[in-house]
């Protein structure tokens, strides 16, 4: 059986926090990226979710690095704050920014995170096929908080279309998505959130995301890429559990737990 | 963190082609199908490059011959399925209390209080899943939810494989937007009753008022919009509790030569096998008979089902092709003797209108049953046993774990 090639990495890297923990003391922001690169091969750039990134500040970051690998999260206008009347634009405009990512050869994917709100109903399933299709041919990944959209008719629309379902680990709680690992296409693309479901609600994101994963619960990630290992060609793994560095410790430890296992090189 | 969402469906979908792969890898991205020979043979399985392909279960294999030239034909392995089915169960019973065996690589798990001893229910299925492909080769598709009905219309939703943990008190959200189908119960028959009336997904069904759903499904309405609403009562039953097998034996008076008075004695023999099935719930997988005849020499039996089968019109030719097999020598018969296998707990996940025919002869079936129950074996009988010769003593009834 041909096995999947597997990249992990963190979902951001330009935490200030991190110096300290993660980047020696006295590390200045524009060198995180290169001190960042000696540690994983892929980063989940996430500051595009709340500032519509420019392809002059995508050239800078693969200039400022060898060979990483970058997978970028989509503009909250696209997901969160969608207007009827602007988002094709703003959309093109996204587009246009990943340019330089996609013909470099380092995009490892385009991922779309909904929210809650964004309701599996007829005028949202149009929407997402509309935005689909005016990415093509990306690689693209969507994940979304609401149940109502892991359904069969979502999972075969997928895979007609060649888009990744984001497998996510989340706190047990109701209301959040369940965790779900189904292959939609040929790439698998997981993000692991960490599980602190006392934060989870009504706190900022740093509280959210602060949680650091055990042995066991790393064991079984490993069990999951595993099982997606033999059916995928590539596998893109991202923490983001990102506070005090508790995503770049989990990281390490599991790329360590990979090569173990002989799941990577 | 705890959950209670602690049942987990395993479920190898395509189980017989599954087994076939994992036999012999070398069928790896091969178009291949499983099928008797003869004339009319149907096909009962298809591997996923076959299925990709156009074919599906259920086809005449003369047909999907002529659609695919190169395409390969495996004959049906009961044994290999069994022994892969039996892996599978030793596999997850070292984490689980509780597991439910529905045959066919299908097993419901519970996982309540073991959380301490192996991680959350969602990391412990997915240590078991591991440990199935890792031993067994298999792949199966496993969902861990709040209950059954969830958990496989979870399992349904990722096919052909996959991994999933729903968050409990989210059943009704995820459910709602299913395609109908995926909820157990609704088979083509009543799909198409609830195409015409417009209901075509699983939220559609569980919003129903108690009139309309009265109205449109009949009386066993509510257990269907309970279930499309995630909600369900029945808990994991564990297997390992019932009886691997039942025994019924029939010593007679006097030794028989008579055919249909031997017929009426195997007719009423697993009649009543038959009946203390269904009052446990229990399906059979295999029928077997033991033939003793008045000179000591002794013959033996087996029929093995392709579903599981509780039913007197599906028990009672089953008795008959095996008393045609057993007793096929000219010599008087002293007893006879069946044994009820692979016993499996019946879903009763069949369609509600589907076949119509079928669903009355359950009704009628449990009607028998009741009156049977109630003045006793003899106050119903079919004509045919009123033959059957006078025995030494009443049917000699055992649970055996043999």
């Amino acid at each position: 059986m041909s096995m999947a090639r597997i990249w992990v990495g963190t979902s951001g890297y330009g935490y200030h926090e991190w110096v300290g923990p993660v980047y020696p003391e006295g590390t200045e922001a524009e060198d995180y990226l290169s001190v960042y690169e000696g540690l994983f091969p892929t980063v989940e750039l996430n500051f595009s979710y709340y500032r519509m990134p420019t392809a002059d500040q995508l050239t800078h970051m693969l200039l400022a690095s060898q060979k990483l690998i970058f997978s970028i999260k989509a503009n909250d206008t696209l997901t969160h704050r969608i207007d009827p009347l602007s988002w094709k634009d703003r959309a093109a405009e996204f587009r246009r920014a990943l340019e330089p990512l996609a013909s470099s050869g380092r995009l490892g994917a385009v991922l779309f995170q909904f929210p809650f709100s964004f309701h599996y109903d007829i005028d949202r399933r149009r929407y997402l096929d509309v935005l689909c299709r005016s990415m093509a041919p990306l690689p693209l990944v969507v994940e979304f908080r609401n149940p109502q959209w892991y359904n069969n008719r979502l999972i075969e629309g997928l895979r007609s279309r060649g888009i990744t379902l984001a497998g996510l680990d989340l706190p047990i709680l109701k209301d959040l998505p369940p965790v779900m690992d189904v292959m939609t296409s040929s790439l698998a693309y997981l993000r692991f959130h960490g599980r602190n479901g006392e934060t989870w609600w009504g706190s900022d994101s740093a509280s959210r995301y602060d949680y650091l994963y055990s042995e066991i619960e790393l064991e079984s990630f490993v069990q999951r890429i595993r099982a997606l290992s033999g059916r995928s060609e590539r596998i893109l793994v991202y923490f983001n559990n990102h506070r005090r560095g508790q995503a770049v410790q989990n990281g390490l430890r599991l790329v360590e737990m990979l090569k173990n296992e002989e799941l990577v090189p | 963190m705890t959950s209670d969402a602690t049942v987990v469906h395993i479920n190898v979908i395509g189980f017989p082609s599954a087994v076939s792969l994992a036999k012999d890898p070398s069928l790896r991205d091969q178009a291949f199908v499983v099928a008797g020979t003869g004339r009319g043979a149907l096909v009962l399985d298809v591997s996923p490059r076959a299925r990709r392909e156009g074919l599906e279960p259920g086809m005449n294999l003369l047909a999907a011959q002529r659609r695919l030239k190169s395409l390969i034909v495996r004959p049906p392995e009961p044994l290999d399925y069994g022994k892969a089915h039996r892996e599978m169960e030793r596999i997850v019973r070292r984490y689980a209390p509780e597991v439910e065996n529905q045959g066919g690589g299908h097993l419901y798990l519970d996982l309540r209080g073991t959380g301490r001893l192996f991680g959350p229910p969602a990391d412990c299925a997915l240590r078991i899943r591991d440990e199935i492909v890792d031993q067994l080769g298999l792949d199966p598709t496993v969902a861990v939810a709040r209950n059954k009905v969830s958990a496989k219309v979870v399992t349904r939703t990722l096919r052909p494989t996959g991994f999933a943990f729903l968050q409990p008190g989210t059943e009704q959200e995820f459910l709602s937007g299913q395609d109908v189908r995926l909820l157990p119960g609704v088979g083509p028959a009543l799909f198409k009753l609830l195409y015409t009336a417009g209901i075509r997904s699983i939220g559609a069904l569980g919003s129903l008022e108690a009139e309309e759903g009265r109205a449109l499904l009949g009386p066993r309405w509510q257990n269907l919009v309970l279930a499309a609403r995630g909600i369900e009562a029945e808990p994991v039953y564990d297997s390992s509790l019932q009886s691997p097998a039942l025994e019924r034996r029939l010593d007679f008076e006097a030794d028989v030569a008579d055919w249909e008075a031997l017929r009426a004695a195997a007719i009423a023999l697993v009649e009543d096998g038959g009946m203390d099935l269904r009052r446990r719930r229990l399906a059979l997988g295999r029928l077997g008979m033991t033939v003793l005849y008045a000179d000591g020499f002794r013959r033996s039996a087996g029929l093995r089902v392709r579903g599981p089968i509780a039913l007197d019109q599906d028990l009672i030719p089953l008795a008959d092709r095996l008393l045609r097999l057993a007793a096929d020598r000219r010599v008087r018969i002293r007893s006879l003797e069946l044994r009820f296998t692979d016993l499996v707990r019946d879903p009763l996940e069949r369609d509600l209108f589907e076949p119509e025919l079928a669903l009355r002869q359950e009704r009628l079936q449990t009607a028998v049953d009741r009156t049977r129950r109630r003045f006793g074996p003899a106050a119903l009988r079919r004509a045919t046993e009123l033959l059957a010769p006078p025995a030494q003593s009443s049917v000699l009834r055992a649970d055996s774990h043999g």
